[in-house]
C-alpha cells in the first residue's frame, strides 16, 4: 500500500508537470497565432493595393510578379495555419494522457485495482487517442489482457486520415 | 459575404479558422463551446454555415448539431464538423445528428475554403 501511494504521488506530480508545460507554452503559441493573423490581414491589404494600370508593358511584367509574390506568401501563411494546429493536437494528446495517468494514480491510491478498472482506463484512452500511430503504440506497449483488439491495418481503415474532408 | 459561425473551445483553433475564413472574405462569428453557439443561434443569429469542433466543455459538437437541427431557422443551414475525431463510429454519430460534413484536423486552409465555397454556393 505504501509503495502504491508513492507511485500515485509520482504520477500525480508528472501530471501536474505536463499541465504546467502546456500552460507555459500557450502564450507563445497564442502570439504566433496573432502573427499569422497579422500576416493574413497584410495579404488582404496587399491584394487590395495591387497596382492597377492600363499601360500594356506594366501589365505584362509588374502585376504578374506581384501576383506571384502574393500567391507565394499566401501559400506560406496557409502552411503556417496547418502547422500551428499541431500544437492543439499535442495539447489534446497530453490531456488524454493526463486523464489516463490521473485515473491510474487514483487506482493506486485507493482500493486495490481490479482488472476491469485498469482495462476501462486503457480502453477509454484508446478511444480518445487521435491517430492510428498513437493507438498502435498503445497496443504494443500496453496490450489489452486478451491481446490486440484489431490489426493495425484495420485500425487505420476505421479512422480517417488527417485533413480528410467528407461531405454526407 | 456569407456569415460563418466557428465553434471551438481552443482559442488558437478559433483563431486559425477565423484567419482562414476572413482571408476569403467571410464574416466570422465565434463561440467557445456548444452552449454559447446554441445561445447565439437561439438569439436569432443568422448564419450561412456553422463549423464546430466535437470535444468541447459544457456542450459537445454532436449535441450542438442535434440541437441546431431542432431550430426551425437552422434546419437548412450546413453544419460542418471540424475535429481530431477520425473514427468511423464518431463520424456516423455526427451524420445521424444532422451534420453536413466531417473535416479531420489539422485542416488545410485551401481544402477547407474549397469545401465551404462548394457548400455555401
Amino acid at each position: 500500500m505504501g509503495q502504491n501511494f508513492e507511485a500515485a504521488q509520482a504520477i500525480a506530480a508528472s501530471v501536474a508537470q505536463m499541465d504546467l508545460a502546456v500552460r507555459e507554452v500557450r502564450p507563445a503559441v497564442e502570439q504566433l497565432g496573432e502573427l499569422i493573423g497579422s500576416m493574413s490581414a497584410g495579404l488582404i491589404g496587399l491584394r487590395n493595393a495591387r497596382p492597377r494600370t492600363f499601360d500594356p508593358e506594366v501589365i505584362a511584367v509588374f502585376p504578374d510578379e506581384f501576383d506571384k509574390a502574393v500567391a507565394n506568401l499566401e501559400k506560406q501563411v496557409h502552411g503556417s495555419i496547418t502547422h500551428l494546429q499541431f500544437y492543439d493536437r499535442l495539447v489534446q494528446h497530453m490531456q488524454h494522457l493526463q486523464d489516463f495517468l490521473s485515473g491510474a494514480a487514483g487506482e493506486l491510491a485507493g482500493e486495490p485495482a481490479m482488472d476491469e478498472t485498469w482495462e476501462a482506463l486503457r480502453s477509454r484512452l484508446r478511444v480518445r487517442l487521435i491517430s492510428a500511430a498513437q493507438r498502435e503504440l498503445l497496443d504494443v506497449v500496453l496490450p489489452p489482457p486478451d491481446g490486440p483488439q484489431m490489426k493495425s491495418q484495420q485500425a487505420r481503415e476505421e479512422h480517417a486520415a488527417q485533413g480528410t474532408v467528407e461531405l454526407f | 459575404m456569407p456569415r460563418i459561425l466557428a465553434v471551438d473551445d481552443s482559442p488558437s483553433m478559433r483563431q486559425m479558422v477565423g484567419v482562414t475564413l476572413k482571408s476569403a472574405g467571410y464574416e466570422v462569428l465565434e463561440a467557445c463551446d456548444g452552449q454559447e453557439a446554441l445561445a447565439l443561434a437561439k438569439g436569432q443569429a443568422a448564419v450561412d454555415l456553422v463549423i464546430t469542433d466535437v470535444n468541447m466543455p459544457n456542450m459537445d459538437g454532436i449535441t450542438l448539431v442535434r440541437e441546431l437541427r431542432m431550430l426551425p431557422h437552422y434546419r437548412g443551414v450546413p453544419l460542418l464538423v471540424l475535429t481530431t475525431e477520425a473514427s468511423t463510429e464518431k463520424k456516423m454519430e455526427g451524420k445521424a445528428a444532422g451534420a453536413t460534413g466531417w473535416v479531420v484536423k489539422p485542416f488545410s486552409p485551401d481544402k477547407l475554403l474549397a469545401t465551404i465555397a462548394r457548400i455555401v454556393s
